[in-house]
């Protein structure tokens, strides 16, 4: 009897504990299971649905409970369950959220998949309609008209984006990244456009963080960071294809046809392998450089025919002090179009194979090629880019949870080579500077005092004619003998082809201007979300391991000798939490970086975000952080001699390992030759700076109190470079209001140690012995015997930009609008302490986007029209400095669909009625582009 | 009153009062159920309550009618459908908002219904549905504002168009994943509880089933739960 009873309570037992639990399955809308939605009891995560949707969890306490089902992109939906029996087997539906612009889901502003609406910082986004909907010929090109963004595009197909001030031509400070791997180049320390990138096909999305990223994503992400994600292989298959065909028309260059021809192929081979191949290839002529104003910024008073060092003008970089002429005197240059064919030519591609090992995991091996030939601005120089062949090798894994990484970059730089030095390097092969001078000095001297009737200007061109050709043509009277050389090789003719062969050909840089280059980097990231183990806040932990292998056999580094390798390397962490019915979001992070030779830095971030409104429409955003900047490779290793200059990168070995060694001869010193060994610590400390020279040579009069012009020479040791630092304020608004979409956000950076460059004159030599009417210590400089040294240092004081953006967009059943203005200022700072220091913010105060268009307006057609206003600003950097014009640029396309051959042909115009415009002084003014368009199976 | 008597003295009404021809308009009705009622069958309840004076005339109008032997059965059929779902909506908009209609002290036990003067509950009406008409596809018209009900139909019911309208329920209630889930890759199938309270109402549930059923048939083989019955009230999700 005592055992039936006790078998009775073990079934009574048994069946309440049954009753312990909630349990059901979870479909979409069509009835396809959901996979990995979280199942909240009380508000406390219980359950994920498995691959069947389904899920099951104990549940012992009281009822009604509201049980709660959450997925991204798809409507919360939230159960009252009354009692047990409720919960035995629910089937869940879930609807899919209408994605707008704020509910779409990003992934970089937190590392982790949420709402746009929910990112505490400022983010935007382009789509792969954006992409269909554009007046561009590629999508990269299309994100000129994104929000924020300023392009400063060098040539038709290499543009560099820039956010919140400071830009470049070759942006070191903004960081591209596709599928995760950054796309730098590794000489270049940047990306440089879309190569390597993703193929316009392959598009899945893109996000942009204007703005300081650096404590999430290192160093490079300082002025912002951008994310192009390529579509799955797995989810998107079968062939697509574009092929474009345009003319670009250009006062300079003429009207010239381009091709760009592109596929997709994503083939499924199973449901765990595919495999897909992106390949694109254009041809064109490039956006010619023409641009004659003065590039110098220093005024040696003198009549722009003696000196005159023009923008695109290269070998008038050489100066030499004429006694006849009474200054410095530039020797004559070549057109930067005298220097390269204006051909551009890219072939990008890629393949990938992907294994899914389970449901939620990938591995992917991945191989990208990018191939060309183009023209260059680089921050220093102009390059021809010739062959230019870049490779990238990536493999990675990633989960739910965890995302390894790991890729090799590397270039080769092909048959590249500067023009720069070319156009001096082929003056030196017809006479080198010692006979031009002495020609010019002779036959000047000749001229004057043969023809006082002469006026000085035409004297001065008859001696410039002589010294180029050894003759002045018409002339009859007396000519010196020519000190040796041969004429001046003009465009075009034999010698000056062979000369341009030899030049372009050869690495010494005293006689070449190859760029010979297998500079490489390798660089692994790991990042892994603690979700699944740590519940109370989502915790995050990652690290990235970079290294940098320079070997530019002395061609861009100082790397003649040996190659140079440096690492650097980061750890973060990062933990966010959802308070207040998940109104209220906190996040904080924190990252350490070290670069080898340099102090590691902690960068952290803290941010808030808040939803308002019943359905958490509208949001408010704060967040502050800290973000920094190591010097790049070239800030550190630079080496390259231009003869007129030469740039030596602040790392202390490389200051320790540069020399160069320099034979000149002055009377003041006596009949010998001298040797000096300019070392990278010689120049670095005892260079005069650059004002102090000019003051020095305006104001020098050997007959009235030279001493006193002496005194003005300063003598500052530069401080070698260490990080730059940005401390970051954001707040924001957006909002879904009566259909439009606002963003507003407003921010102010204080900027420390900022990194830039500066000329400095470093004299062959100091002698305080040299009488003052003799220039005393400046007695080099008076005597042209100094070279000027481009070097790398910190901003003595710090810099402050405030900005705000105000973005607004409507989609309307056909039609959409929508318009940005971005506000962004470098607020005054004093001058006094730092004199050298010239910021290179590069952007304009005032910027304006509009857009409208419809993606069918009546029977498949489309259209989109595209407006951008830029005000004038100033554009510094160390190649050339210039204004850039007030603009306003109008793109425009009509698009037609055909359904039936899954197609659309578009016509699209850019820069349409308008004047050509200048992105980066030193490039090519843009003209119109016009070209149709055919896509295939976007 | 117990449910036995209660039943009797409406099948009096049902069968006795024999009496004058009434002509039934359901323009009222159309206009209110198109006003509130999405294409999808989602009620906007905001709007409901709003406009509740308007549904209560049209439940008093109801009321007023008086089912007998003269209607044929497709008049009878239309009209206890919509008297059950009206006054459903009628209870809906005295208490709304509550995430269920569960919040209601017995909601469906409540003779709040006035038919011909006699109050009557929302169970008491689905009992005469069931029990005495014996069509088994007029379950899948009744809506009682939750997930797992069938969805309210946008029009009224009326007797020149029931039978389509009897079929298009039913096969948009089989056919709806929230509520019956056919597995694409296994022989299995979730079902309305509907399916099992009315058990002995199907003569063979499988056959009713496939009738209605697009796509992949439910066999013998098929391994059939039967889902709980979500009360949570069926609102359109933004």
């Amino acid at each position: 009897m005592k055992i039936k009873i006790t078998a009775l309570l073990v079934l009574v037992g048994l069946s309440a504990f049954s009753q312990n639990f909630i349990k059901g399955k979870i479909i979409g809308t069509d009835g396809t299971p959901l996979i990995g939605v979280d199942v909240f009891i009380n508000n406390t995560l219980m359950a994920s649905s498995d691959f069947t949707g389904e899920f099951s969890t104990d549940y012992t306490g009281s009822y009604p409970v509201e049980v709660t089902f959450n997925y991204i992109e798809y409507n919360e939906l939230s159960k009252t369950l009354f009692e047990p029996a409720n919960g035995r087997n629910l089937l869940v539906q879930m609807t899919k959220e209408k994605i707008t612009d704020l509910t779409q889901v990003v992934v970089a502003a937190s590392r982790t998949t949420e709402k746009k609406i929910e990112t505490p910082v400022t983010i935007e986004t382009f789509s792969q309609k954006d992409v269909l909907n554009g007046t561009s010929p590629n999508f990269y090109d299309e994100l000129t008209n994104v929000k924020e963004v300023q392009f400063n595009g060098t040539n038709l197909i290499s543009k560099s984006i820039n956010t919140r001030g400071f830009g470049q031509a070759t942006n070191t400070r903004f960081l591209q990244l596709a599928d995760g791997a950054e796309f730098t180049i590794p000489v270049f320390n940047a990306s440089i456009g879309n190569s390597l990138g993703v193929n316009q096909l392959d598009v899945k999305n893109i996000e942009i963080l204007p703005g300081a990223s650096s404590a999430l994503y290192g160093a490079n992400a300082f002025n912002g960071i951008m994310f192009i994600n390529s579509k799955s292989p797995f989810e998107d298959t079968g062939i697509s294809v574009y092929y474009n065909h345009g003319y670009t028309d250009q006062n300079a260059a003429g009207v010239n046809a381009f091709n760009d021809l592109g596929m997709r192929w994503a083939l499924k081979m199973s449901n765990s392998t595919a495999l897909k191949i992106n390949l694109s290839y254009f041809t064109g002529t490039d956006w010619e450089a023409n641009d004659t104003n003065s590039k110098t910024s220093v005024d040696r008073g003198l009549s722009p025919i003696q000196y005159f060092d023009a923008v695109n003008i290269y070998g008038d970089e050489i100066v030499g002090n004429s006694m006849a002429a009474g200054g410095p005197v530039s020797r004559t240059g070549y057109n930067d179009s005298d220097l390269n064919e204006g051909k551009v030519e890219n072939f990008n591609g890629d393949i990938s194979f992907h294994i899914k090992p389970n449901e939620d995991s990938e591995i992917k091996l991945q191989q990208k090629i990018s191939y060309g030939t183009t023209n260059f601005s680089g921050t220093n120089t102009r390059v021809t880019l010739k062959n230019f062949l870049i490779l990238q090798s990536n493999i990675s894994y990633t989960t739910k949870n965890l995302t390894f990484r790991t890729y090799f970059t590397m270039d080769d730089a092909g048959d590249s080579y500067d023009m720069v030095r070319t156009a001096i390097n082929i003056n030196k092969q017809a006479k080198n500077n010692g006979q031009w001078y002495t020609d010019y000095d002779n036959s000047l001297s000749m001229f004057k005092s043969d023809n006082p009737s002469l006026n000085n200007n035409t004297l001065l061109a008859m001696a410039r004619e002589f010294a180029d050709y050894s003759t002045v043509a018409g002339y009859n009277g007396n000519l010196p003998n020519s000190v040796g050389g041969v004429a001046h090789f003009n465009p075009g003719s034999n010698g000056f082809n062979q000369a341009f062969d030899a030049v372009t050909t050869s690495t010494d840089l005293t006689t070449g201007s190859r760029i010979q280059d297998n500079s490489y980097t390798i660089q692994s990231d790991i990042n892994y979300n603690f979700q699944d183990i740590v519940k109370f806040a989502e915790l995050q932990l990652g690290g990235t391991f970079k290294r940098y292998v320079l070997n530019s056999s002395g061609t861009v580094f100082n790397d003649a000798n040996e190659k140079i390798d440096y690492d650097v390397y980061g750890f973060y962490g990062q933990l966010q939490k959802k308070l207040i019915d998940d109104r209220l979001k906190l996040s904080g992070s924190v990252r350490y970086d070290k670069l080898s030779e340099l102090e590691g830095n902690f960068s952290p971030r803290l941010s808030v975000n808040y939803a308002l409104g019943k359905k958490k429409t509208r949001n408010i955003r704060a967040s502050f952080q800290t973000g920094f900047r190591n010097p790049t490779s070239s800030d550190l290793y630079n080496g390259a001699n231009y003869g007129f200059l030469s740039l030596v990168g602040s790392a202390q070995d490389n200051l320790d390992n540069y020399s160069n060694i320099v034979t000149f001869s002055t009377p003041l010193l006596g009949p010998d030759a001298q040797t000096v060994n300019l070392t990278g610590n010689y120049i670095y400390e005892n260079s005069f700076s650059i004002g102090s020279v000019q003051n020095f040579v305006n104001s020098f009069n050997p007959a009235n109190n030279p001493q006193d012009a002496i005194d003005l020479l300063q003598v500052k040791k530069v401080e070698t470079v260490k990080a730059e630092k940005v401390e970051s304020f954001e707040l924001g608004y957006r909002a879904d209001i009566a259909k439009f979409t606002f963003d507003i956000n407003g921010y102010y950076n204080k900027y420390t140690d900022f990194i830039y460059t500066k000329k400095v004159i470093t004299p062959y030599f100091v002698n305080p012995t040299i009488a003052p009417e003799y220039g005393g210590i400046g007695a080099a400089i008076l005597t042209q015997n100094y070279l000027t040294h481009q070097v790398y240092t910190n901003a003595e004081v710090p810099i402050e930009t405030v900005g705000f953006g105000f973005g607004v967009e409507r989609r309307f059943k056909k039609f959409f609008i929508n318009g940005a203005y971005n506000h962004t200022k470098l607020l005054d700072y004093n001058k006094a302490t730092d004199p050298d220091f010239v910021p290179e913010f590069n952007t304009p105060e005032h910027a304006a986007k509009f857009a409208i268009g419809a993606n069918d307006l009546f029977r498949n057609f489309g259209f989109t029209t595209k407006v951008r206003y830029n005000s004038e600003y100033e554009w510094i950097s160390p190649f050339a400095n210039g204004t850039i014009a007030e603009g306003t640029v109008l793109d425009a396309q009509i698009s037609y669909g055909i359904p039936s051959i899954k197609s659309t042909i578009k016509a699209s115009a850019n820069n349409l009625f308008g004047e050509e415009y200048i992105q980066v002084i030193g490039s090519g003014s843009i003209g119109q582009t016009y070209f149709l368009s055919l896509i295939f199976n976007p | 009153m117990n449910l036995k008597r209660k039943l009797t003295s409406l099948l009096i009404i049902l069968f006795c009062c024999l009496g004058h021809s009434q002509s039934i308009d359901n323009s009222e009705l159309k206009d209110f159920l198109k006003k509130h009622v999405s294409n999808e069958g989602f009620i906007n309840y905001e709007k409901l309550v709003r406009n509740k004076e308007s549904l209560s005339e049209i439940v008093l109008g109801l009321s007023k009618l008086t089912p007998n032997t003269t209607w044929s059965k497709p008049e009878t059929k239309a009209y206890w459908i919509n008297v059950y779902n009206f006054n459903m909506l009628k209870l809906v908009s005295d208490y709304y908002p509550f995430k269920s209609i569960k919040y209601i002290q017995a909601p469906f036990n409540v003779e709040f219904i006035n038919v011909n003067g006699q109050k009557v509950s929302l169970d008491d009406v689905e009992n005469i549905i069931i029990e005495e008409i014996g069509d088994p596809r007029m379950y899948f018209a009744l809506n009682n504002t939750s997930i797992s009900a069938p969805i309210l139909s946008r029009e009224p019911y009326a007797a020149e168009t029931i039978d389509t309208q009897l079929e298009f329920a039913v096969k948009n209630f089989i056919n709806d994943p929230s509520k019956n889930y056919f597995s694409k890759t296994t022989n299995e199938a979730i079902l309305s509880p509907l399916f099992k309270w009315h058990a002995s109402h199907f003569e063979n549930l499988s056959s009713f089933i496939n009738k209605y059923l697009e796509g992949k048939q439910i066999t013998n083989q098929t391994e059939i739960t039967y889902s709980s019955f979500d009360w949570t009230l069926s609102k359109e999700s933004y």
